[in-house]
Parts: structure tokens; C-alpha cells; sequence
């Protein structure tokens, strides 16, 4: 079956301290990957900076599906649609919803992280940002996300 | 026990002994079956009279048994009765029997059965030896005192245990009762028969007076049998009316359950009975609400006042607090001579629901569910209603998506019906409960705040709507970035009444709309000067067609190796009456908004057509459409005809589209394109770009021109990013094989360097600016004349 894959970026819209905040992200990533598992949906969400970035992928009407409820959620502002494509294997297969958030120390390791939001929303690098959301997450930074048995089987 | 034995079989005359037996045996039967009457549920005046006929049977039928025995008693001689004596025994039977049965009836305990058992015993005890005294014979009786007490004992004891087994619980020991009760009796009194011994004495005399022993047993035995057989009748005759009665009651309940109204029927304000449908609609079992006063089941209504004339609301009182809506009626009619009244209960809990469902149909919107204009209305007129004083002020927000109309047009219907839907579910999650938001048909929607006039709040409230609505839709695979304008108006200052309300809400979402959509406008006063205005045009623009106001004015373009004439661009000119020359800018928009493009657009080609009909046969002319009458999908007829009509070569008319024309529905657009070159029309790319992805489309789409668009051409040669994009503009018209144009050229540096890149038209200032029809000509004419002669 065709699969979509969808990617956007928003700006996180969540009060409290950085903790909470935290706290708050870890708790959607965890109802997403329960949520997206039973949907057959993949993907990951990187949060750095004030912004999410998050890739999506399975089949179409569950995509779309989960798009219109997130894009009815008030936790982020300005939702950007960067790239909603065919694709012909998915890129997160080990993840129904990984949550990603680089450490100082991995961040460095990737430029375009450092470079912020205006980099990853653009538009042409929408597959290089889906590289990068993939490697941090083979690099570790995923949050509580085991690692995959063997990534590099599910890669593309 | 050899002396009691002896006592029967031997002073006793067994023939009579037996009918003392059956008299005593048929009253102890009767002796508890109205007792059980007596102790029954039932009305007290049965219960009374049951009582007193048991009592009275009972102690009769022991005295009788008494005398009948005595007369079987053989003491060899002479003897008879005395009539005061006989009478007193029985009426001491009759009051020590009815003390018995008191005790028997105010104590229902088990001690209450033994002490009113005892009493009983006792009463024949009494009347024995009361009836003994009545006896005389010839001789003086010997009493043998241990015999007396033991008559006494049995009596009273057996008495006892006969009335602890009547009315037990168990059957089976209620059988027993009589036979104890008889033994009771047969037992007390011929052991107290035992017990006396008659020595004859020819000293007694037998009074005169006294009752002829033969005349008595008559009398005692049919005295006794009639009322005890009369009672045991009346008996018979109760229960086969109980059972006539209850049968015809089940009759009458079976009706009343197969009734789908529930009804119930009260005596006095008791509830004494229920039918099934009743039971169903309280959700309690009948056994629970018969007793029960009328007020337990319908709170409020008492017997007087209940409505017999017409159905009345009422609330049940069910297991929940909140009770069950119904309609009651009542009616009085007479049971067993008695009124009794009859209540109709209507259910109306299903009426409600549907009455509900239809008011909500009335006023939702059925595509989305929220409310429709309808209940809006009513909602705003009753704020104004209620209003009055500070915390009457709130906000009225007005919104209309800003790119639906190109949904429904271009992906159908139903795309625009789901993104409707979508979007009421996202403007239900950007609100709170508070806020009332209503679909007023189309693509238009209104949000009532709740809450007061506090400006930061509103504005969030604002910003929340545009930010949500701004997301895209993916519908079907589709990407639909629609987005909203919003428009802010207050109450009550920015409006007396719910129209003036509106109204400057409209005004409002004008502005928001002009600054550029996707954005939300307060209310100002100055806005209503700046849309009568803007009102005041639409009028002029509809009245300038039937005026006959515009005219085309034409700009030459020029080959640009040669510097000769290719043709021009036709471009429209309003000349206003009071306003004078009206710019394109301000009112092809609106034009565009009303729709009135459709005829000002064919307006423009049939008379661009006619006007260059008139030009030397190798010039185009050039004619802009708008995306909104590109789309429009009888374009292609519609310039077919026009050509016809006006007989101008399709060769020599070029269009010129923008991107906006080719963006959504690209098949449709390419549909159109192909159709308009199939009839031998040129198509041009008008500002090529400035769009967002201008590139893309040269591939796709069959252009025969690339007009490049003049903030480029106006930037070279200096600035080195435009002369690269004109540079690549033309390079890729040539590789891609159309033309370029660069429009706007001022100056002859601009000329000389787009020239230089390969462009092969030019168009601006300096070669002419538009010029009316008439001096086109001229000026066409004379490049002729100087052709002709160079
Ligand atoms: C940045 C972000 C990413 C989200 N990702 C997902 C996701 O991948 N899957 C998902 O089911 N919900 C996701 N959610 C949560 C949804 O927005 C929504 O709250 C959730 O699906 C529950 O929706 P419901 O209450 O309408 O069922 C995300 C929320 C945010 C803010």
C-alpha cells in the first residue's frame, strides 16, 4: 500500500516553566506513539528552540486524520506545512512517535539544528531535515524512544 | 384414663356423643376459617363482622356440643335443664370466646396466639361447668377435684395449641388447628364428665320449669347447626365472590397493561393500583408504588387537583431526582360504590426528544452542527435584549474564509462541504463553551463572545481563530490553505441594535479583507466612510458598463532587434464621471468581487477585437484575463463566439494569464489552455517571476509567450539579481522555444542590455505609454508609411 509522509513545523505554545514544558511535550509524544501505533502511523517530532518539527507517515486517511487533530491543537501556534508527499518506504518505521530533543553535545554534531527554525522550514530541505530528524534519533537524542533493534533495516 | 373411657363408652349415649362430635367438628372448622378473615388485609367492617360471625360460631358450636353431649350422658336418671343457667353458659362462652379472639387479633405474636388459645380453652372450661349448674338431676353430683383441674388443663392447653397451629405460617399445622380445637373441646368436657359422680338422692327435686331434655337437644343441636352451617355458607358465598371479584379486577388489570398510557387508580390519595405501562415508565415494580400516596409518584398533585378537564403537565417522581416529564388527566369513576379516581399518565419524554431533534434541526446548521443563523439571531437579539449596564457589553466577531470560493469552484461540492465541516471543528477548538458560534450560510460564519468587551481577550480570541483557520486542510490527498478574515465589532458601542451591530462587523471584515486577508479588523468609525465609498463604487462600476465609461487604451510592444511594431496590449481605462480616470488597481478587484469581471472582461475582447480589426494585419493585440474569468469554464466558447462575431483572426488576439489563473486546479487549467490554442489563440505568462513557483509551470503548461515582469526589467542593468533573472528568463523562453517580453522599459540602458540578453519584445514608457484607440492607429499607420518609405 502507498504510504504518505507529511512534515510541518510549528511554534511550540505551551506556559509554564521549562520543565513542565517539558513535561508536557514527553506526555503528547507518549499518547501520540499509543495513539499512532493503533493508527499505523509512524514518525517522529523534534522540539528545539520554541519550535516543533514533526514527520509523519502510514496511510493516507489516517494521516490526514491526524493532521486535522493536531492542527485543532491550541499547544503550538502558526502550523507550517512543509512537505505532504507519496513515499515509498517509511523513514521512522521503528517509531510510532519518537520525540526527539538534541543535547547541547549531539546538536553540535548537526549544523542545521543550530541554524534554527527558519533552516528546517525551508521548503527545499524538507528531505534533508527528515535525514536529520532520522539520524539524531540512530545518534540518541531520542527521549525515552528505545532504539530501534536494527535501524538500519527500516531505512530507506 | 380407664375412668374417662369408661365415662364415654359406658354413661354415654354413643348415637348422640357422634352428633355432639360433628357439631364441634363442623365449628372448629369454622372457629378458623374466619378467623383467618379476621386477620386478613382487608377493610375493617369485613374484618368485624368475620370476627363477630366466627365468635359467636364458635362459642355456640361449644355449647352446643356441651348440651348434645350432656344429653347423650345416661346417669340412669331423671333429669333436666334449667333455662337461666343454659342461656348464662352461653353467653359466658360468647364473651370469654370473643375475649380469646381480642387477644388473638391486637397481639399477633406467638404469646398473644398462646395467651388468646388459653383464653379460649378457659372458655369452655367456663361454659362447662357454668352449663353444669344448669343441670339438674335426682341425686347430688361428687366432684373429684384432680379430674376438675385436669379438664381445666386439657382445655386450656389444647385450646392454646389449636390457636399457635391456626394461624402459623406453615399449611400443613393450619390443618391441625381444628382437630385440636375439637379435641380441645370433646377433651375438656368429658374429662370434666369423668369427673362427677351422681349419688342418687330422692331428696332433689327436679324444679319445675326446667327443659325437657328431648326438646333441648332439638333446639341446641338446630340452633347450633344453623349457625355454624349459615356462617360456614356465608363463607362459602365471600370466597366465591372474592374469586369472582378478583378475576374480574385481573380482567380489568390486563386491560389497563395492554393500554400504552400508563394509569393508575387512587382511593382517596392512596394509589391502589398500577397498570404495566406505569410500572414501566417509573422503572419501579408495582408491589412498590400501590399503598404509596399519590403525592410519592406525582409531586404537587394532590386528588382535588388534578385536571379532569384537560391534559396538565406534570413532573414523575422516578429513581432520579430529576423526574420524568409527562401529561395527566383524571377522571372519577365508582368502584364497589366508592369513587375512586382514575390517572392517565402520558409519557412525553419521546414527544420532547423529538421535539428537541426538530428544534435543533431548526436551528443548527445541518452541515456542520453549529448553530445557524436562525439561532444566531435569536441569540444576539436576546443579548440586547438582556443587556443593560456594564457587564451587558460583548463582542461580535464575523469571519468568512478567504480562498473557500476557489475550493468549491475548482475541487467540487463536497471537498467544500468537508472543509466546512473541518472547519466548524476547529473553530469549536479554538473557543470556549461560552462563545456561540453559528454558521451563517456559505463560507460566512459569527462568533459570539461571551464575557465582556476585554480588548486583549478579543484579540486572542482573534488571533487563535486566525492562526487555527490559517493551518492547511489536507482533504483527500489535497492541500487547502484557505485562511480567514476577521471582523470585530462591540456592544453596544459600535451598535444600538443587533443590525448595526452587524453591520459594523461586516464593515470590519471588510477592512481585514483589504488589508490583505488573513487577519482580523476592529470596528472604527472611520470605516464607514471608506466603505460607503468603496459601496458607492460598486454602484458606479455597474452603472459604467450601461454608461458606456471605459475605453481601452493600447501599448505598443516593439520587436526588440528591430524596433518594430508587434502588436500592443490593450489596457482598460474608466473615465468617471466626477472622479475622472479611475485606476485598474482599484477597481478590477472589485469587479472581480462582484462578479461583474464576466461582462467587463468580454466587454474588453470583443472590443479589443473590433478596435485592431482596424490595424495593419500582422499586429496583435493583447488582451489580460483575470483568474476569476479564467476559470470561468465557458471561456473558450465565449472567445470563440466573440471571434466570430467580430471576425477577427484568432491569430492576432493573444492572452495574457497570470499564475493565479493556473494555480489549484492545474488540470482544469490546462484543459482551458489547450482549448484556446486549439482555436489558434496565442497565450502569454504575465509577470513572470514574481510568483511563487513560476518555474514549475513553464514545463507544464503550453505558453507561446513570457512576459517578464517589470520590477525586474526596472532594476537592470545595475542591480545584479535582476539582470540575472532576466538573463535566465530569456535563456529559457529560447530553450523552451517562446517568447520573451520584457514589460516596463524606461530607459534605453534597459533597452539595450534586455535586448543584448536575447529578449525578443519589448514594452514601456519608452517605446509609448498606453495611448487611446484612435492615436493607436496613427501611430501604427505611420511606422507603416515609414516601413513603406525606409
Ligand atoms: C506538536 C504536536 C504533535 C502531535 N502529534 C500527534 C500524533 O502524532 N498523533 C496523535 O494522535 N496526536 C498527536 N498530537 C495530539 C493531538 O493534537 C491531539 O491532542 C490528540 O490526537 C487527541 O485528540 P482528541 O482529543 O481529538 O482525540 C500532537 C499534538 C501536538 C501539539
Amino acid at each position: 500500500m502507498p504510504i504518505h509522509r507529511l512534515l510541518y513545523c510549528s511554534d511550540i505554545h505551551i506556559a509554564g516553566t521549562e520543565d513542565a514544558v517539558r513535561q508536557q511535550i514527553a506526555e503528547i509524544v507518549r499518547a501520540s506513539e499509543i495513539r499512532n501505533a493503533a493508527d499505523d502511523l509512524t514518525g517522529a517530532l523534534l522540539h528545539t528552540r520554541g519550535v516543533f518539527v514533526q514527520a509523519l507517515e502510514g496511510p493516507l486517511p489516517a494521516i490526514e486524520a491526524t493532521f486535522e487533530r493536531i492542527c485543532c491543537d491550541l499547544r503550538h501556534r502558526r502550523v507550517e506545512l512543509l512537505e505532504f508527499v507519496q513515499a515509498e518506504a517509511r523513514t521512522f518505521g521503528a517509531w510510532s512517535m519518537a520525540g526527539i530533543r538534541p543535547d547541547r553535545t549531539i546538536g553540535k554534531l548537526f549544523p542545521g539544528l543550530e541554524a534554527g527554525a527558519a533552516q528546517i522550514a525551508e521548503p527545499a530541505s524538507a528531505q534533508a531535515t527528515i535525514s536529520l530528524m532520522r539520524s539524531l534519533l540512530i545518534a540518541g537524542a531520542g527521549e525515552a524512544a528505545p532504539l530501534p533493534t536494527s535501524p538500519a533495516q527500516t531505512a530507506r | 384414663m380407664t375412668q374417662l373411657y369408661a365415662c364415654v363408652a359406658h354413661q354415654h349415649d354413643l348415637r348422640l356423643v357422634a352428633v355432639a362430635a360433628v357439631i364441634c367438628a363442623l365449628g372448629t372448622y369454622s372457629t378458623f376459617a374466619m378467623g383467618r378473615q379476621v386477620l386478613r388485609e382487608g377493610p375493617a367492617k369485613d374484618r368485624i363482622a368475620w370476627g363477630v360471625t366466627g365468635v359467636v360460631a364458635t362459642s355456640t358450636a361449644i355449647w352446643a356440643t356441651h348440651f348434645v353431649a350432656m344429653l347423650a350422658y345416661e346417669p340412669s336418671l331423671p333429669f333436666g335443664f334449667a333455662v337461666g343457667q343454659t342461656a348464662a353458659s352461653l353467653l359466658v362462652a360468647i364473651l370469654m370466646v370473643g375475649l380469646g379472639a381480642g387477644i388473638l387479633v391486637a397481639r399477633r405474636t406467638l404469646g398473644g396466639r398462646v395467651c388468646g388459645g388459653a383464653v379460649v380453652g378457659l372458655a369452655i372450661s367456663a361454659m362447662h361447668y357454668t352449663g353444669m349448674d344448669a343441670y339438674y338431676v335426682q341425686g347430688t353430683l361428687h366432684w373429684e377435684t384432680a379430674l376438675v383441674a385436669a379438664s381445666v388443663l386439657v382445655g386450656v392447653s389444647l385450646g392454646s395449641l389449636s390457636m399457635v397451629l391456626g394461624f402459623s405460617a406453615d399449611r400443613r399445622l393450619r390443618r391441625l388447628a381444628p382437630p385440636s380445637l375439637l379435641a380441645a373441646v370433646c377433651g375438656m368436657h368429658f374429662l370434666g364428665m369423668s369427673a362427677v359422680t351422681i349419688a342418687f338422692d330422692p331428696a332433689v327435686e327436679i324444679p319445675g320449669g326446667s327443659l325437657d331434655a328431648t326438646i333441648l337437644s332439638i333446639l341446641t343441636a338446630n340452633a347450633a347447626l344453623l349457625i355454624v352451617g349459615l356462617s360456614l355458607a356465608a363463607l362459602r358465598l365471600w370466597h366465591a365472590n372474592r374469586r369472582r371479584h378478583e378475576a374480574e379486577n385481573q380482567r380489568l388489570r390486563d386491560l389497563a397493561d395492554i393500554a400504552v398510557e400508563g394509569l393508575m387508580i387512587c382511593d382517596g390519595d392512596t394509589v391502589t393500583g398500577i397498570n404495566h405501562s406505569l410500572e414501566r415508565i417509573i422503572g419501579r415494580p408495582r408491589e412498590a408504588l400501590i399503598g404509596a400516596p399519590l403525592q410519592s409518584i406525582l409531586p404537587g398533585l394532590s386528588t382535588a387537583g388534578i385536571p379532569t378537564e384537560q391534559e396538565a403537565d406534570a413532573l414523575l417522581r422516578d429513581g432520579e431526582a430529576a423526574g420524568i416529564p409527562v401529561r395527566v388527566i383524571a377522571q372519577w369513576i365508582t368502584i364497589k360504590a366508592k369513587p375512586h379516581l382514575v390517572v392517565a399518565v402520558r409519557d412525553q419524554r419521546e414527544r420532547l426528544r423529538a421535539e428537541a431533534e426538530m428544534h435543533r434541526l431548526a436551528h443548527h446548521d445541518a452541515l456542520t452542527g453549529l448553530a445557524n443563523r436562525h439561532q444566531f439571531n435569536e441569540a444576539l437579539a436576546a443579548r440586547y435584549a438582556c443587556r443593560r449596564g456594564e457587564e451587558g457589553s460583548f463582542a461580535l466577531l464575523l469571519l468568512d474564509l478567504d480562498r473557500f470560493k476557489l475550493v468549491n469552484d475548482t475541487l467540487g461540492h463536497g471537498m467544500g462541504d468537508e472543509l466546512l465541516r473541518r472547519v466548524a471543528r476547529r473553530l469549536m477548538s479554538a473557543l470556549s463553551e461560552d462563545d456561540l458560534v453559528a454558521r451563517l450560510g456559505g463560507d460566512e460564519f459569527a462568533i459570539l463572545k461571551g464575557g465582556g468587551t476585554d480588548l486583549p481577550a478579543i484579540q486572542a480570541v482573534a488571533e487563535r481563530v486566525n492562526d487555527i483557520l490559517a493551518r492547511p486542510f489536507l482533504i483527500d490527498g489535497h492541500i487547502l490553505n484557505v485562511g480567514t478574515s476577521i471582523g470585530i465589532a462591540l456592544a453596544p458601542d459600535d451598535g444600538e441594535t443587533p443590525d448595526l451591530l452587524m453591520g459594523s462587523a461586516d464593515l470590519a471584515l471588510y477592512g481585514a479583507k483589504e488589508e490583505g486577508r488573513g487577519r482580523y479588523r476592529m470596528f472604527e468609525a472611520s470605516m464607514n466612510a471608506r466603505i460607503q465609498a468603496r459601496r458607492s463604487l460598486e454602484l458606479d462600476l455597474r452603472r459604467a458598463m450601461a454608461r458606456q465609461e471605459f475605453a481601452l487604451y493600447y501599448q505598443p510592444q516593439v520587436d526588440a532587434r528591430t524596433g518594430t511594431f508587434d502588436g500592443a496590449e490593450a489596457l482598460i481605462r474608466w473615465h468617471h464621471p466626477e472622479r475622472g480616470l479611475v485606476s485598474p488597481a482599484d477597481f478590477i478587484p472589485l469587479a472581480e468581487e462582484t462578479g461583474l469581471i464576466g461582462s467587463l472582461g468580454e466587454w474588453v475582447l470583443r472590443t479589443a477585437c473590433i478596435e485592431a480589426l482596424g490595424w495593419p494585419d500582422h499586429l496583435t493585440v493583447a488582451v489580460n484575463l483575470s483568474p476569476v474569468q479564467f476559470r470561468d469554464a465557458r471561456l473558450a466558447a465565449t472567445i470563440r463566439n466573440i471571434l466570430a462575431e467580430t471576425s477577427f483572426p484568432a491569430a492576432r488576439l493573444e492572452l495574457e494569464i497570470t499564475e493565479g489563473s493556473l494555480m489549484q486546479d492545474e488540470q482544469r487549467a490546462l484543459t482551458t489552455l489547450r482549448e484556446l490554442r486549439a482555436l489558434g489563440i496565442r497565450i502569454a505568462m504575465d509577470d513572470f517571476g514574481t510568483g511563487y513557483s513560476s518555474l514549475s509551470y513553464l514545463g507544464r503548461f503550453p505558453f507561446d509567450k513570457i512576459k517578464i515582469d517589470q520590477s525586474f526589467v526596472r532594476r537592470t542593468p545595475e542591480d545584479k539579481d535582476s539582470a540575472a533573472i532576466v538573463r535566465a528568463i530569456a535563456m529559457l523562453g529560447a530553450s523552451l522555444g517562446m517568447k520573451t517580453t520584457a514589460e516596463g522599459v524606461e530607459t534605453d540602458a534597459q533597452s539595450n542590455f534586455i535586448a543584448g540578453e536575447g529578449c525578443d519584445q519589448l514594452q514601456g514608457y519608452l517605446i509609448s505609454r498606453p495611448v487611446p484607440a484612435d492615436r493607436i492607429g496613427g501611430l501604427f499607420a505611420a511606422s507603416m508609411t515609414r516601413r513603406a518609405s525606409a
